[in-house]
């Protein structure tokens, strides 16, 4: 076995041409996302991903009785979509939601998705999780360059997201090199990614 | 006998480490071969395997966030192994979501989740994609299983060719080697023939070789060395023994020949003694002789007397013619005659012989008879012989006849002391045992029991005018002399005197 070993290929890091060609994709599909078109099922998909993200996400206090939270802020994009969520677990933790009016109770949200309808306090957010254990999900076009972690893009009919490396390293929580591997990385400064 | 007996032990080793070596080069070889022709396939398989649970836990995120482009790009990854000719990954509903096809544009078989099948050289795999529980999708793989035929073909040639190798290389490092354990036993073979067929103790084996071998050679040089010692001492011992032998021989042949000289001086004067003895004897016979020579010439000394007167007669009477005188002198002289044979009787009788001679005892008994019957006849003994006339005996007559005169000489002694008046001999002649035998018997009242042991001794004698020789000297001559017997013993009214000896081996004439 050690022969065979020896001869696979290392599938978790994708080569430098495949990154270079992630980014100018990512460049060209920007003004689609900013227009604000939609796809039929996008908010059910997106609340499917939003659940499937958290598998891979590693918090630091590992307290299998706690709740994962689950935070929504600025109304629900989902309709009911999200509720189907509400009997299930992650990484063996029940899942809980939590549509909180104000800023400060995010603290204690895992997950904190911040829908178009709240960009408007998207620094303060992104300020207040900075440090704090807690998975930023955006859903419109700049988001994660501006510094959420992860953010929802269209792909044509597809939904993808991209990733902010530098908020996931600041934040503290360890992701699953699987998760990025399929995400489109952003880098917060204008010069381009970082490997 | 086996084939190991009838080698040498250097030949012996080679082969043994040829046969334990090639068989066991063998036997690897064929277990490794055997063991790789066994399980390429199913190695095939669990590689396979292996690659479908690595591509399969790749690939599931992408099917999760139903990303085709990344599925496509983690399944053409497989490229890299170009076993593997054909892959497929479906998603739960069993679209197609991705496609890899480098030999084969489609699928042999489609297998039941998580198992696989072998399909002439393909092997084609089917493996769940699940993601924490939930089934994903599905990977289906093909491989080609020709390339690891023949990566197993080179592998078992390699194998052939390094256990070939290992196996010349043993070898050689045996042959080299094994001098060590041969060559010194090679040089103890050698001295030991040395030893065996010149005898040469003298050489010694070098000490080389194994613990065992070393002991031996060491052993083989001691038992050498003792062996040299024991040679020398033995040689001295021998070199000793035979100077001692030389020495004892010589001491020996001086005291040989000066007993020779001693025994001849003494049977000298042994027979000087006999001789005196004998002359003794004879001396004293003599006398006897004398005495029985005048009782015989008594009676023609008178006749010559009366011869005389007659002539004086005859002349006074004028009676002396011529025819008178002739006869009286054929008288006279016939009487001188007679006389003088008498004298020739006993003068022969003393005259010692030279030589053994064959003759009838009977005439020797008549020879001692004529000498003493005069004496026996004024005794009044009478004389009865019983005579066998062939039996004859060899030695020397006069002796014999000597013999017989002492023994009748005694007998009428004994009779005439006792004053017996009819005395009588009796004389039997004989053959007893393939001898010769004369017995003398008389009535002269036997010898006394006390003494009858000791009648032979030299000057024993019971007369007071004896010598005591008669009876010895008789001894002598018939058993020293002659090589018979003599006897005595005492019978009913006297004693009897038998004298045996050799018969003759020719009739005297």
């Amino acid at each position: 076995m050690a022969l065979l070993t020896g001869r696979l290929p290392p599938l978790r890091l994708p080569c430098g041409a495949a990154w270079a060609f992630a980014l100018v994709l990512a460049l060209a599909m920007e003004p689609a996302a900013a227009q604000g078109r939609t796809v039929s099922g996008e908010y059910e998909l997106k609340a499917a991903f939003i659940y499937r993200i958290a598998g891979f996400i590693e918090w630091p206090r590992k307290s299998a009785d706690t709740p994962l939270r689950l935070c929504v802020l600025g109304g629900n994009p989902f309709g009911t979509a999200l509720e189907a969520l509400r009997s299930k677990t992650v990484q063996g933790r029940r899942l809980e939601l939590v549509y909180p009016e104000s800023i400060d109770p995010l603290r204690d949200c895992h997950l904190l998705f911040v829908s178009p309808a709240a960009e408007k306090h998207l620094d303060r957010v992104i300020a207040l999780s900075r440090d704090a254990g807690i998975f930023t999900i955006g859903d419109g076009a700049g988001h994660a360059r501006r510094g959420i972690m992860l953010n929802f893009y269209l792909d044509g009919d597809r939904v993808r997201f991209e990733m902010n490396l530098e908020a996931v390293r600041r934040s503290g929580l360890v992701v699953s090199s699987k998760l990025l591997s399929l995400a489109r990385i952003v880098d917060a400064s204008p010069f381009g990614s970082q490997p | 006998m086996s084939l190991f007996d009838r080698i040498s032990i250097k030949r012996s080793l080679l082969l043994i480490a040829l046969l334990s070596n090639g068989a066991g080069v063998i036997l690897l070889s064929a277990v490794l071969g055997i063991g790789e022709w066994a399980t390429y396939r199913e190695r095939a398989a669990t590689m396979l395997t292996a690659y479908a649970g690595v591509v399969a836990g790749n690939i599931a995120p992408a099917l999760l966030f139903e990303d085709d482009k990344a599925a496509r790009e983690v399944l053409g990854r497989l490229i890299v192994e170009p076993s593997i000719v054909h892959a497929t990954l479906l998603d739960h509903n069993g679209k197609v979501v991705a496609r890899l096809a480098t030999g084969h544009d489609a699928m042999l078989a489609r297998p039941a989740l998580n198992t696989h099948l072998f399909m002439d050289d393909q092997i084609v795999l089917a493996r769940e994609v699940r993601h924490e529980g939930d089934l994903l999708g599905s990977l289906y793989l093909q491989s080609d299983l020709r390339g690891a035929h023949r990566e197993l073909l080179g592998k078992l040639a390699l194998i052939g060719g390094a256990m070939s190798l290992a196996l010349a290389f043993s070898l050689f490092l045996f042959v080299r080697l094994q001098r060590t354990i041969s060559e010194p036993l090679d040089d103890l073979s050698a001295a030991m023939i040395r030893v065996t067929r010149d005898g040469d103790y003298e050489g010694r084996v070098a000490a080389g070789g194994g613990e065992e071998i070393r002991a031996l050679a060491r052993g083989f040089n001691t038992m050498l060395d003792a062996i040299g010692e024991r040679e020398r001492t033995l040689a001295e011992h021998r070199a000793d023994l035979e100077k001692t032998v030389r020495l004892r021989t010589e001491e020996l042949r001086e005291l040989n020949s000066s007993l020779e000289q001693r025994v001849r001086e003494e049977a000298g004067k042994s027979r000087e003694k006999d001789h005196l003895l004998i002359r003794q004897s004879r001396l004293a016979t003599l006398g006897e002789m004398i005495g029985n020579i005048a009782h015989q010439w008594r009676q023609p000394l008178n006749a010559l007397g009366l011869l005389l007167t007659n002539l004086k007669d005859a002349q006074r009477f004028g009676e002396l013619d011529q025819a008178h005188v002739e006869a009286a002198v054929e008288q006279g002289r016939h009487l001188i005659d007679s006389m003088s044979a008498t004298i020739d009787d006993f003068r022969n009788l003393f005259k010692p012989d030279r030589d053994k001679t064959c003759f009838t005892v009977a005439a020797a008994v008549r020879e001692a008879l004529s000498v003493v019957w005069i004496s026996l006849k004024n005794a009044n003994i009478e004389v009865v012989l019983e005579s066998d006339e062939s039996v004859a005996c060899e030695g020397f007559f006069n002796e014999y006849t000597h013999v017989m005169l002492n023994i009748l000489g005694n007998a009428r002694d004994a009779i005439r002391a006792r004053g017996i008046m009819y005395g009588k001999v009796t004389i039997r002649i004989g053959t007893e045992d393939g001898r010769a035998v004369v017995a003398i018997r008389d009535n002269g009242g036997g010898i006394p029991e006390a003494v009858i042991e000791r009648i032979f001794d030299p000057y024993f004698t019971t007369r007071e005018n004896g010598t005591g020789i008669g009876l010895y000297m008789s001894l002598m001559i018939i058993e020293k002399n002659m090589g018979g017997a003599i006897a005595v013993r005492n019978i009913d009214g006297g004693a009897e005197f038998r004298i045996l000896t050799p018969l003759a081996k020719e009739i005297p004439a």
